[in-house]
C-alpha cells in the first residue's frame, strides 16, 4: 500500500504532536510545582519591587517606580548598609570556603580512586555528613562549640572562649570560623563523589604517555588530570558558589541555639524583615527590590565565572598549523572515500 | 522560533498580569476589613447580658511553661459559664504570632475573635486595622471595665495612641526577678534583702571577702539574653531617669542629656557588678550555683520561679511553703540599679518589663460574641482565685483590687515572691509605643553587648555607641513606619 506524501506528513505531525503531548504530561507535575512556587512567586516579588506594598493594608499600594531599589542603594540606610555588609561577608566566605572546598575533595578523591585498602569504607564515610540535616548538623557544631566547659573544643583547649558569640573579637570572626569548619565538614562529600567520578574517567594511556614523556606526578595532575575534570571542577565551584551564598540554615542554626541573635547571610537578611511581621511589612517592596538584586547579582557573578573558565576561544600561533593539520586529514579521509566508493563500484 | 517567542512573551505577560492580579485580589480582605456589629444582645431584669452558648476563640502568645495553667484557667472559666460562654484557646509562640496570626486575621482564615498577646505588638494590630475598639460593645452590653482599679502604669497604653477607642486591656505584668538565699544572706548579717543599691553592693561585698565568690547569678540558657538586654538593661535605663522612646516615638538616647546620663549611669551600674567581681559577665551555670549556696542572688524569669522553688525544696527536703520561709525568698529590682542622686528620685522605683493585653480582633461581628470577650477579660483580670493561679505562672495581676486582695496575701507564692518582686505594679513600665518593637529590643540587646559585655572599654566608645544605636534605630523606624 503506497502512502502519499501529504498522508506520510499528516502521520509525522500527528506522531509529534502525541509526542509533545506526552512530554507535556511528563513534565506537568513538576512543571505546576515550578509556576506556583517558583515562577509566580518571582513575578509578584518582580512587581512589587515597584511598589508601595503592605500585605497587611494592601489598600495603600502605589506605584514607586525605583524607589525601592534607590533606597537599597542609600548608603545613609542602616537597614540597606547591613544588606551590602552580608552581602560583603559572604563573598568573602565563598573567596575563602570554595578553595577549600574544592582543594580538599579533589586530593581525598585523587587518593581513593587509588584505591587503597579499605578505600570503599572510607569512601562511604567521606560522603556521610553530606547526608546529615543541616539543622542536626548546626546543633551537633554548636555544642561542640559551647562557651563553657559543656563544650568539647574548650573542654579540650581549657578555655572557655565564646566561639558561637564572636566576643571578644569584633565582627563575629570566630563564628565564622566554627561556620567554616561545619560547611567544610558536610560539603565535601558532594564534591568528592563527583570529583571521584570525573578522576575515574580520565583514560590511563594519557598518563602512561605522560610518563613516557618524562612527566612527573604534578606534571600529570596538571596537563591530564584537571584538563580532564575541568567540566566537573566548574561544576563544582558553581555548586559550591551558590550554595555559599544561598547560605541561611546553618548560620540561623548558630543564631538560634547560641542564643546570639548575629545576621550574617543576604539570605538571613530577606528573611528577617520578609517574614518579620507587621513591623516590617510597610516595606515589602523594598525587601523585595533587596531579594531581587540578590537575585541578579549571584545570576552576575555566575555568568562571569562560567565565561572565565568556558573553553578559550583565542587563536595562538600554533592555531593555524593546527588547522592546516587538520584541514589535510579531511583531505586524506575525502580521497579514501572517494577510493572506497571507486572500489566498491 | 521566533513564534515560540511570542507565545511564550505573551504568556509571561499574561502570568504575571494575572499573579499580580491574584495577589491583590487575595489581599483585599474579604472577610472584611470594615468593623461590623451584627445581632442582639438579650438582657435579663437587671439589665445584665444573657449568655446563650456564645463559642469564641482565643490566640494567645502563651506558650512556655504557663500555657499550662492558662489552660488550668480557661477550664474554670468553661465549667463557670457552661452553657453560657466556651472559651476556645489556642496558643502560637512569640516568633510566629506576629506574622501567622495576623495574617490569618488580615486574610479572613479562621482568626481568633480575640489575642492575648505582648501589649508592645498592639500597636501594629491597631495600626493595621486587626483589631477593633471594645466602646460600642461596653456600651451595648453594660460590661464595663473599672480603669482605677487597674494598674495605672499598665493601662496607659489602652487606647494605642488613638483618640478616645479602647483597643487594649492589661492582664498581667512580668519583668525580670530575683530569688535570694535566706541562710546565706543571715549567715552575712542581714535580716532582709537589699532594698537600694547601696545596700546590694554592701551584701555583695561582703559575700566577696567571705566567701571569694560572686553573689550574683544570671538565670541559665536566657533566651536571646532577652532578660538583661530587654528587661533589666532597660530597667537600669529607666531607675536612671532615661527614656526609652519620646513622646514622638524616636528614641533620643544621645542626643538627649539626661537620657545620655541614664545611659552611661545603667552602663556603669552593670559594670560595677562585674569589674568588683560581683557578678560574671557571661551568662550561665546561674541556679547551679544558687542551690549549691555558691551565691545569695539569682536573677530568673518570672516564670520559672515556681519551679525553682520547688528545686530548693526537694534540696532541703522540705515543703515549698518551708522552702519559701526559711531558704529562698523573692526581691525587687527597684532601686538595685539607680546610680548615685537617682537613687532618692521616683525613677528609681521603675521596673521595665512586658504585659499581656487581650485585644478584640475585627474578625468578630456578632454582639453576643464581642460582650462574652469582655466578659472574659473582666472575669480573667478582676476574679482573686484567677489572680492567684495566674501569678503561679509568674505573671502578677494588672488589677490592683486582686493584688491587694485576702487571697493573694494568703498565697505563699503570690505574697512571698510575686508581690516582692513588684512591691509596686504603678511603677511597672512597658515599651512605650512603637511600631518596630524587635528592632527597639535588638538595637538594645546590642548596646548592651557593645558596652557592658566588653571588658576593654572607655567613655568615648560608651558614647560613640550610644550615638550610633541611636541613629540606627532612628533611621529604622522611620523607614519602616513610612
Amino acid at each position: 500500500m503506497e502512502i502519499s506524501i501529504e498522508q506520510r506528513k499528516a502521520q509525522r505531525s500527528k506522531a509529534k504532536r502525541k509526542e509533545v503531548v506526552l512530554a507535556i504530561l511528563m513534565i506537568a507535575p513538576f512543571l505546576l510545582i515550578f509556576i506556583c512556587f517558583s515562577v509566580i512567586p518571582f513575578i509578584m516579588g518582580f512587581g512589587f519591587s515597584f511598589m508601595k506594598y503592605d500585605p497587611y493594608a494592601p489598600e495603600g499600594t502605589s506605584f514607586v517606580g525605583f524607589l525601592n531599589f534607590k533606597n537599597l542603594f542609600d548608603a545613609e540606610n542602616p537597614i540597606s548598609v547591613a544588606f551590602w555588609k552580608s552581602f560583603l561577608t559572604m563573598f568573602l566566605f565563598s573567596a575563602v570556603s570554595i578553595p577549600a572546598l574544592i582543594i580538599v575533595p579533589l586530593f581525598l578523591a585523587y587518593e581513593v580512586n587509588k584505591q587503597p585498602p579499605g578505600y570503599k569504607i572510607f569512601r562511604a564515610l567521606l560522603y556521610l555528613p553530606s547526608i546529615v540535616s543541616i539543622t542536626i548538623a548546626g546543633a551537633v557544631f554548636c555544642n561542640m562549640f559551647r562557651n563553657d566547659s559543656s563544650g568539647v573544643v574548650n573542654a579540650i583547649l581549657g578555655t572557655d572562649i565564646d566561639w558561637l558569640g564572636g566576643k571578644p573579637w569584633e565582627d563575629d570572626f570566630l563564628r565564622w570560623v566554627v561556620m567554616f569548619i561545619a560547611r567544610i565538614w558536610m560539603g565535601i562529600g558532594g564534591n568528592f563523589v563527583i570529583f571521584s567520578a570525573a578522576l575515574r574517567d580520565v583514560p590511563k594511556s594519557l598518563y602512561e604517555a605522560c610518563e613516557m614523556d618524562g612527566g612527573n606526578r604534578w606534571t600529570k595532575i596538571l596537563k591530564v588530570t584537571l584538563p580532564h575534570i575541568k567540566f566537573s571542577l566548574n561544576m563544582c565551584i558553581f555548586n559550591t558558589f551558590i550554595g555559599a551564598m544561598n547560605m541561611y540554615a546553618l548560620p540561623y542554626t548558630f543564631s538560634t541555639l547560641s542564643n546570639q541573635d548575629i545576621d550574617v547571610a543576604p539570605m538571613m537578611w530577606i528573611q528577617k524583615y520578609l517574614l518579620g511581621g507587621m513591623a516590617y511589612s510597610t516595606q515589602t517592596g523594598y525587601l523585595c527590590a533587596g531579594a531581587l538584586v540578590f537575585g541578579i547579582v549571584l545570576t552576575l557573578v555566575t555568568f562571569i565565572e562560567r565565561k572565565v573558565t568556558a573553553p578559550s576561544s583565542k587563536r595562538t600561533k600554533n592555531t593555524a598549523k593546527y588547522e592546516q593539520m587538520l584541514l589535510g586529514r579531511k583531505t586524506l579521509l575525502h580521497s579514501s572515500v572517494k577510493r572506497e566508493e571507486y572500489n566498491y563500484d | 522560533m521566533k513564534k515560540f517567542k511570542a507565545i511564550t512573551a505573551v504568556l509571561l505577560s499574561v502570568l504575571m498580569c494575572g499573579a499580580l492580579a491574584a495577589t491583590t485580589a487575595c489581599n483585599k480582605n474579604d472577610g472584611g476589613s470594615e468593623i461590623t456589629t451584627t445581632g442582639e444582645l438579650k438582657k435579663d431584669e437587671n439589665g445584665k447580658v444573657i449568655f446563650d452558648d456564645v463559642s469564641i476563640k482565643l490566640e494567645t502568645v502563651v506558650a512556655g511553661d504557663d500555657w499550662a495553667k492558662l489552660q488550668d484557667i480557661i477550664k474554670v472559666f468553661n465549667k463557670k459559664y457552661d452553657g453560657q460562654i466556651y472559651v476556645n484557646a489556642h496558643c502560637t509562640s512569640q516568633g510566629l504570632f506576629e506574622t501567622q496570626v495576623a495574617d490569618r486575621i488580615s486574610n479572613n482564615n479562621n482568626p481568633p475573635d480575640f489575642i492575648m498577646s505582648h501589649g508592645k505588638y498592639h500597636k501594629n494590630f491597631a495600626d493595621k486595622k486587626l483589631i477593633q475598639p471594645m466602646n460600642e460593645t461596653m456600651e451595648l452590653s453594660g460590661i464595663t471595665v473599672d480603669y482605677d482599679s487597674y494598674s495605672q502604669g499598665l493601662m496607659k497604653y489602652r487606647t494605642l495612641g488613638t483618640d478616645d477607642s479602647i483597643y487594649s486591656l492589661a492582664s498581667d505584668a512580668q519583668s525580670i526577678v530575683v530569688l535570694y538565699n535566706k541562710k546565706l544572706l543571715n549567715e552575712l548579717g542581714y535580716d532582709n534583702p537589699p532594698t537600694d543599691r547601696s545596700a546590694l553592693l554592701d551584701v555583695c561585698a561582703k559575700f566577696k571577702d567571705q566567701k571569694h565568690s560572686a553573689a550574683i547569678a544570671w538565670q541559665d540558657n536566657d533566651n536571646n539574653n532577652d532578660n538583661f538586654s530587654s528587661y533589666s538593661f532597660s530597667t537600669a535605663i529607666l531607675q536612671n531617669g532615661g527614656t526609652l522612646v519620646n513622646n514622638e516615638g524616636k528614641v533620643d538616647w544621645y542626643s538627649n542629656e539626661t537620657n545620655r546620663t541614664a545611659f552611661q549611669n545603667a552602663i556603669q551600674a552593670y559594670r560595677e557588678l562585674y569589674d568588683n567581681g560581683y557578678a560574671t559577665r557571661n551568662l550561665g551555670g546561674g541556679f547551679g550555683n544558687f542551690l549549691n549556696e555558691k551565691c545569695v542572688f539569682y536573677f530568673a524569669a518570672p516564670w520559672h520561679v515556681e519551679g525553682l522553688v520547688k528545686q530548693v525544696a526537694n534540696k532541703y527536703k522540705v515543703t515549698e511553703e518551708k522552702a519559701a520561709e526559711e531558704y529562698v525568698g523573692g526581691v525587687s529590682t527597684a532601686k538595685w540599679f539607680a546610680m548615685g542622686e537617682n537613687a532618692n528620685k521616683e525613677c528609681a522605683n521603675y521596673i521595665y518589663g512586658d504585659s499581656h493585653c487581650f485585644a478584640m480582633t475585627r474578625s468578630v461581628s456578632d454582639i453576643n460574641k464581642k460582650a462574652a470577650i469582655l466578659e472574659f477579660f473582666n472575669w480573667f483580670t478582676t476574679t482573686e482565685e484567677i489572680g492567684v493561679k495566674w501569678a503561679k505562672a509568674g505573671h502578677i495581676t494588672s488589677c490592683s483590687d486582686v493584688s491587694n486582695s485576702q487571697a493573694y496575701k494568703t498565697d505563699i507564692f503570690a505574697s512571698e515572691f510575686i508581690s516582692n518582686f513588684y512591691p509596686n505594679v504603678d511603677y511597672f513600665q512597658s515599651l512605650p509605643l512603637t511600631s518596630v518593637a524587635d528592632e527597639f529590643e535588638k538595637t538594645l540587646k546590642s548596646l548592651y553587648a557593645a558596652t557592658v559585655l566588653t571588658t576593654d572599654y572607655s567613655e568615648a566608645n560608651d558614647l560613640a555607641a550610644i550615638r550610633n544605636k541611636e541613629k540606627e534605630l532612628n533611621h529604622s523606624t522611620g523607614f519602616f513606619e513610612k
